[in-house]
């Protein structure tokens, strides 16, 4: 099952129980639950989504003289 | 149908209304709550006792819908202040000092309600989960020995309920290394006729009750009307010690005592300033029950203060209230 990076942005160490994840996170850790969850973090005061970054399209080499 | 299972899958977790009437379940805050704690939601009965050529029972009509609730928890520095916020309202802040912030609630003594209203959702086993809605916290009470962590207890009520609402799939609870224990207290204690000085404890009991009307049934509605205060708050602290006869003799004399009660962690809510909460009863007198036993062993003593009389505190200037509680933690503010 895929995964999502969720990052915890509340004020005090916690102890998180969740799909995939069982462990304790620090103010402005990341860590990874199963996707199926987003919606307990979407929206949420004390957790960020965090945005996986895009694979850049492979460069097309412009005037090739094929 | 099925059997609700295993206790530890259940759970509770709370969210601040912003509206009376208006539930709220975004966000919502788990509560670690031990075994024993309370939910109860009843409808009660109305009889039917109608003659009417009949020894059969008659069927009953639905009452009054009550919900109400004791949740039993150690105390994590981490959400004294959240819980305060409920139990107290809009807390008057300091700061930041490196980041960390000074909360000041006062106890009322005008006004129909201090309380701030929330959404309760509560699992039991492996169920789908109750909602009740308009909940408040009417009392306090926070209880330490010499063997656990401290902890409280927090009654209160609310107005509606909902059944059959979907589980909840993620948890956070306070780290282990926040909770308060009997380590972490000091009780000061300032007699008006004498210098202050720190009382050695076996075991304490503070308990705040904001006297509020538990039963405010109104015609015209089978639910609980929005909650007032009743009658006159009570706040008691109760204290064991090793006997000694100044406190004997300071209940033959109405003495009266100023108290600060401050639990300090040792870990630190930013930079170097750990986390901390005080309560602040600036006046107490010891009840006419006082005693000390006759026995064979060292003696030691139960010490009830009735500190419902109020009294100047750091916080409430020329005011006078009940008490005042300082949160200090790394929560800029709670409005």
């Amino acid at each position: 099952m895929s995964k999502i990076k969720v990052r915890y942005v509340g004020t005090y160490p916690i102890v998180h129980y969740a799909p995939g994840f069982y462990g304790d996170v620090l103010p402005g850790e990341e860590i990874e639950v199963l996707e199926s969850a987003i919606h307990e973090y979407t929206d949420h005061t004390n957790w960020e989504i965090v945005k996986q970054k895009k694979n850049l399209p492979t460069e097309t080499k412009l005037g090739g003289d094929e | 149908m099925g059997v609700s299972g295993l206790g530890q899958d259940g759970y509770i977790r709370i969210q601040k209304q912003s509206v009376y009437g208006t539930p709220v379940t975004n966000a919502m805050l788990d509560i670690p709550a031990n075994p024993g704690s309370s939910f109860d939601i009843t409808v009660a009965e109305i009889e039917n006792k109608r003659v009417i050529n009949s020894r059969l029972k008659q069927l009953i009509n639905p009452g009054r819908i009550s919900c109400s609730f004791s949740i039993n928890i150690d105390v994590p520095f981490t959400l004294v202040g959240t819980i305060m916020n409920l139990f107290l309202g809009t807390a008057s802040t300091s700061g930041p000092t490196n980041s960390t912030y000074t909360h000041t609630w006062l106890t009322p003594i005008t006004g129909e309600r201090i309380a701030k209203y929330f959404t309760m959702q509560f699992a039991k086993g492996g169920d789908t989960a109750y909602q009740i809605t308009d909940c408040i916290f009417t009392s306090f009470k926070l209880v330490c020995d010499t063997t656990a962590q401290a902890k409280i207890e927090l009654t209160g009520i609310g107005k509606s309920y909902s059944s059959g609402v979907s589980r909840a799939t993620s948890f956070s609870y306070p780290a282990n290394s926040t909770y308060a224990n009997f380590g972490m207290v000091n009780l000061n204690v300032d007699p008006a006729d004498a210098p202050a000085f720190d009382q050695l404890c076996n075991s304490l009991e503070l308990e705040i009750n904001l006297g509020y009307n538990l039963e405010r049934y109104k015609l015209g509605s089978r639910y609980v009307q929005n909650t007032t205060f009743q009658t006159t708050p009570t706040v008691m602290l109760k204290i064991n010690v090793d006997a000694e006869k100044q406190f004997f003799d300071a209940s033959l004399a109405k003495t009266t005592y100023n108290f600060v009660l401050t639990f300090t962690s040792d870990q630190y809510a930013a930079g170097t300033t750990p986390y901390k909460f005080e309560f602040e009863v600036p006046r107490g007198i010891l009840t006419p029950d006082t005693k000390i036993p006759y026995d064979n062993d060292r003696l030691s003593m139960d010490l009830t203060f009735d500190c419902s009389y109020g009294g100047a505190t750091t916080g409430s200037q020329s005011s006078l209230v009940h008490a005042e509680v300082r949160v200090t933690d790394a929560t800029a503010s709670y409005s």
